[in-house]
């Protein structure tokens, strides 16, 4: 039950030491980040690691600052961006619409069942050259590898959600003479909304892996062809520019997906 | 007068594994307001009776009637089951509205008539709360208030007590007994424990083991002790229990 407590003493110590902790840890966070950034640009400046193959933090930045004044840092960035935001929506809504078909029709799963796992066990990569020559080079190759990576698995782990469902629940619902969509919408789907957010967890990192793999693959633009580009050319500041770009679009993805995941559960009450 | 009639019901179950007959014969009546309760050794197919009653299962013979109406197509029946099953997203108030909402009934009166109950039944203040905040005791209330919302005219209790530990299981069955004598509910417990159906029932029928039949139909003569706690203590509640007990050896 949700009381409020009176402030005593102890309670006030209790918040001062829990507060302290976390302030110690995101200090010690920041200090390991720090340190490793400085360590790496001292051995560079000092000449213990040859910058050509290592890079260092100062050339990085000097590399993202120039690619920016050319101005085509943002086309970069908006490309993969825009790819791995389509791939991830479409993967993680058709991902769920399959697994709900799935579970509504028993016998249609049965049937699938042995496709769906071989396609879950082949690496979608394989796929790469199959997918250039059917729909072409581009963005479209490149969000259909991101969501081939994606799909099978989120099918996967909605259904099993939605198949773990507990029975008397059901049975309390059928004892209303609820229908099959009433099942559904009033008590599978809010029921594996934990599933869901895990899914959504999961596909937010994925969705990188699809779309720098697509753009390996083929592309003209974005995140993923500069790193290819900067590895043929033996440019690794480009290399690395691009990739610490990468970590931080990633970053910011996850915390929006966070974000998501608090609006959620505070509506579930999960 | 009977408002629910079984007659000569029997069920075979199907699977790969073969057929298994659950029920053989089974006849009984329940009386308006009246209080049955069904025992019998464990696994004699007493479960399989409140499905059938319900609707959730068809006979494979013999025929079930409430109001003289097949069980199939009757709406007036409300089931409760030995877990609460509230749903943990939903407020109690929104759990209580779950069988009306499924049924399209959730009109203005509708939701009056759930307050009034809430009311009635202490849990008014815990309306708005989730199932997780309330003690074993209050959400088996709520789940009673959520079968009562739909006005049901026999309310089914499948084990309805048996996942609560024992004083809060005393209680609950005070307060469950007093809300169906009020709201003039009849009523069919499904237990295993004898002392319980005892103390609540005015009727108990014993069944043999599977494919069960009935085997005795006993008359309880209690209702002068007004709560099943008091029963329990009684001496006439103590010579039944011993004359079943031995039926079921």
């Amino acid at each position: 039950m949700k009381n409020v407590i009176p402030q005593s003493k102890e309670y006030a110590k209790y918040l001062s030491k829990a507060k302290r902790t976390k302030i110690f840890i995101i200090i010690i966070q920041i200090g390991i980040l720090l340190s490793l950034i400085g360590l790496w640009e001292l051995l560079a400046v000092t000449g213990a690691i040859d910058t050509f193959i290592m890079s260092c933090p100062s050339r990085i930045v000097t590399t993202i600052a120039t690619i920016a004044a050319s101005g085509e840092l943002w086309l970069h960035i908006s490309t993969t961006l825009y790819e791995a935001i389509i791939g991830f929506v479409i993967a993680t809504a058709l991902g769920t619409l399959l697994a709900m078909l799935l579970w509504w029709n028993e016998t249609l799963r049965r049937i699938l069942d042995p496709f769906i796992v071989v396609l879950n066990s082949l690496p979608k990569i394989a796929l790469g050259p199959i997918i250039i020559i059917w729909v072409g080079i581009g963005t479209a190759s490149i969000v259909l590898m991101d969501v081939l990576i994606m799909v099978i698995i989120t099918t996967l782990t909605m259904l099993a959600a939605f198949v773990n469902c507990d029975n008397g629940k059901i049975l309390l619902l059928r004892s209303y003479n609820a229908n099959k969509f009433q099942i559904l919408t009033k008590l599978i789907i809010p029921n594996s909304i934990c599933d869901f957010i895990g899914v959504l967890k999961v596909n937010v990192g994925l969705t990188w892996v699809g779309t720098i793999m697509g753009e390996y693959l083929n592309s003209r633009a974005g995140l993923g062809y500069l790193i290819v580009y900067g590895g043929q050319i033996f440019n690794l500041d480009l290399v690395m520019a691009s990739t610490v770009i990468l970590c931080l679009l990633a970053a910011v993805m996850y915390f929006a997906v966070a974000w998501i995941e608090k609006i959620i559960k505070k509506r579930y009450n999960n | 007068m009977n408002i629910l009639e079984l007659k000569n019901v029997g069920l075979t179950y199907f699977s790969k594994n073969g057929e298994t007959k659950a029920l053989d014969d089974i006849s009984f009546d329940v009386k308006n307001s009246e209080f049955v309760s069904i025992v019998g050794p464990s696994g004699c197919g007493k479960t399989t009776i409140l499905s059938l009653i319900s609707g959730l299962l068809s006979p494979t013979k013999g025929s079930i009637l409430v109001e003289g109406q097949d069980a199939k197509i009757s709406n007036k029946i409300g089931y409760m089951f030995q877990k609460d099953e509230l749903f943990e997203w939903r407020t109690i108030l929104k759990n209580i509205y779950l069988g009306l909402e499924v049924q399209g009934k959730l009109s203005e009166e509708a939701k009056l008539r759930v307050d009034k109950l809430l009311q009635k039944y202490g849990l008014w203040e815990f309306r708005n709360s989730h199932p997780s905040e309330l003690s074993g005791g209050m959400r088996q209330r709520a789940a009673l208030i959520r079968t009562l919302a739909l006005q049901p005219k026999i309310m089914l209790l499948d084990e309805a007590f048996s996942a609560l530990d024992y004083q809060t299981r005393l209680n609950v069955v005070d307060d469950v007994y007093k809300i169906l004598r009020e709201e003039k509910i009849a009523s069919i417990l499904v237990t295993h424990d004898l002392a319980e159906a005892i103390s609540m029932s005015d009727k108990i029928v014993v069944l043999t083991k599977r494919p069960a039949i009935v085997k005795s139909i006993h008359q309880v003569n209690l209702l002068d002790i007004p709560t099943p706690f008091e029963r329990r203590e009684s001496v006439e509640s103590k010579k039944l229990f011993n004359k079943i007990w031995e039926e079921l050896q």
